[in-house]
């Protein structure tokens, strides 16, 4: 089996992170991978707006911009009208902000992925949102990508409970 | 209650598809090779937020502790900390402020202070930061089971382990 493949040229991306320096770290990593274009946001106001008028193809959102959370920034994203609610999002959680997780993966997060970043994990990550069809759930209370993971396991194989069975994903 | 399921097809995977791309052991390479051209203003920005901490914890509210205004601008330095020292594979840095995260973060939880443990968590990083003089592995093995410690000392847990009951994550 070849390796996964990603032309990312044409994508065009949005990063919302406080941190200056986080958001210019990130963003060279996929300017790495070939990203087509980054809009860089350092708060939820901005990043709503640039979501708006710049209709990204995938979303990275930290855990907790100063002015609104990541679950409060996707919950936003999620009552847009389609296809914008659509949007791929990936949550990018700080060391401090790890027990934020359920509550971003329970907003309609499509993945949360923890800082420090790796190339190599963001990569595989974003490889595995891009190519992996989950069906979107729209409830009264929950609007996202299905969180439970019938067909395919999570990008790094672990299920919760020990008697899931870890399927293999087609090549 | 109504239930929708939707299949929508994003930009996203279609434009992912498209003819060209790199794979991905060179998107990894590209990928590094443009992290390592930031290594040098990183150990810059680590060592200035170092510095911040350290100002910060050689001037606490009063004797016992913190405050609240302290704690976070603490918290926030530290996360940074952890997010580039791992990030550049500072190892025993990445430890420490680790440590240091999940002391202020207990300490703000149980509503307590301690001055001194915030102090010995800061001038450990200060030792362990790019740019100090290396440690022998085994020293610094040594001075993060100090860290551990604390922790243990005053019973709280760690950030990582909440996380991993919190359920898939990557």
């Amino acid at each position: 089996m070849g390796q996964p493949r990603l032309n990312l040229s044409k994508v065009h991306c949005l990063l919302a992170d406080r941190d200056q320096f986080t958001r210019g770290l990130v963003a060279q990593i996929l300017r790495g991978f070939g990203m087509g274009s980054i809009q860089l946001a350092g708060d939820g106001a901005q990043a709503r707006e640039m979501v708006l008028q710049d209709r990204p193809d995938v979303c990275f959102i930290e855990g907790a911009l100063p002015d609104i959370s990541a679950a409060g920034m996707i919950n936003w994203i999620r009552q847009q009208p389609p296809p914008l609610r659509f949007i791929p999002i990936i949550v990018l959680t700080g060391y401090t902000q790890l027990k934020l997780i359920s509550e971003a993966r329970d907003s309609g997060a499509n993945l949360v992925v923890r800082k420090p970043i790796s190339p190599r994990t963001l990569f595989d990550r974003l490889t595995w949102v891009a190519n992996i069809q989950r069906p979107f759930i729209e409830t009264g209370t929950f609007l996202g990508p299905d969180r439970r993971f019938h067909d395919v396991p999570p990008p790094d194989d672990k299920f919760k409970r020990e008697t899931d069975i870890v399927a293999e994903l087609p090549g | 209650m109504k239930r929708l399921v939707h299949f929508p097809k994003t930009r996203l995977s279609e434009l992912v598809k498209e003819f060209g791309g790199a794979n991905r052991d060179d998107a990894i390479v590209g990928a590094q090779d443009e992290l390592e051209s930031m290594r040098g203003e990183t150990d810059r920005v680590i060592g200035e937020s170092i510095s911040a901490l350290e100002a910060i914890a050689g001037a606490p509210q009063d004797k016992t502790g913190y405050s609240p205004d302290q704690m976070d601008q603490m918290l926030a330095l530290c996360d940074q900390t952890v997010t580039l020292a791992g990030t550049f594979g500072y190892k025993g840095l990445d430890e420490a402020a680790r440590y240091l995260c999940d002391l202020l973060d207990g300490l703000r939880e149980a509503g307590t202070g301690d001055v001194p443990s915030v102090v010995v968590h800061v001038r450990t990083m200060r030792l362990l930061a790019p740019g100090s003089p290396p440690l022998p592995p085994a020293h610094q093995d040594t001075v993060l089971a100090e860290l551990a410690k604390i922790l243990t000392h005053h019973g709280f847990s760690r950030a990582a382990d909440t996380a991993d009951k919190a359920g898939p994550v990557a």
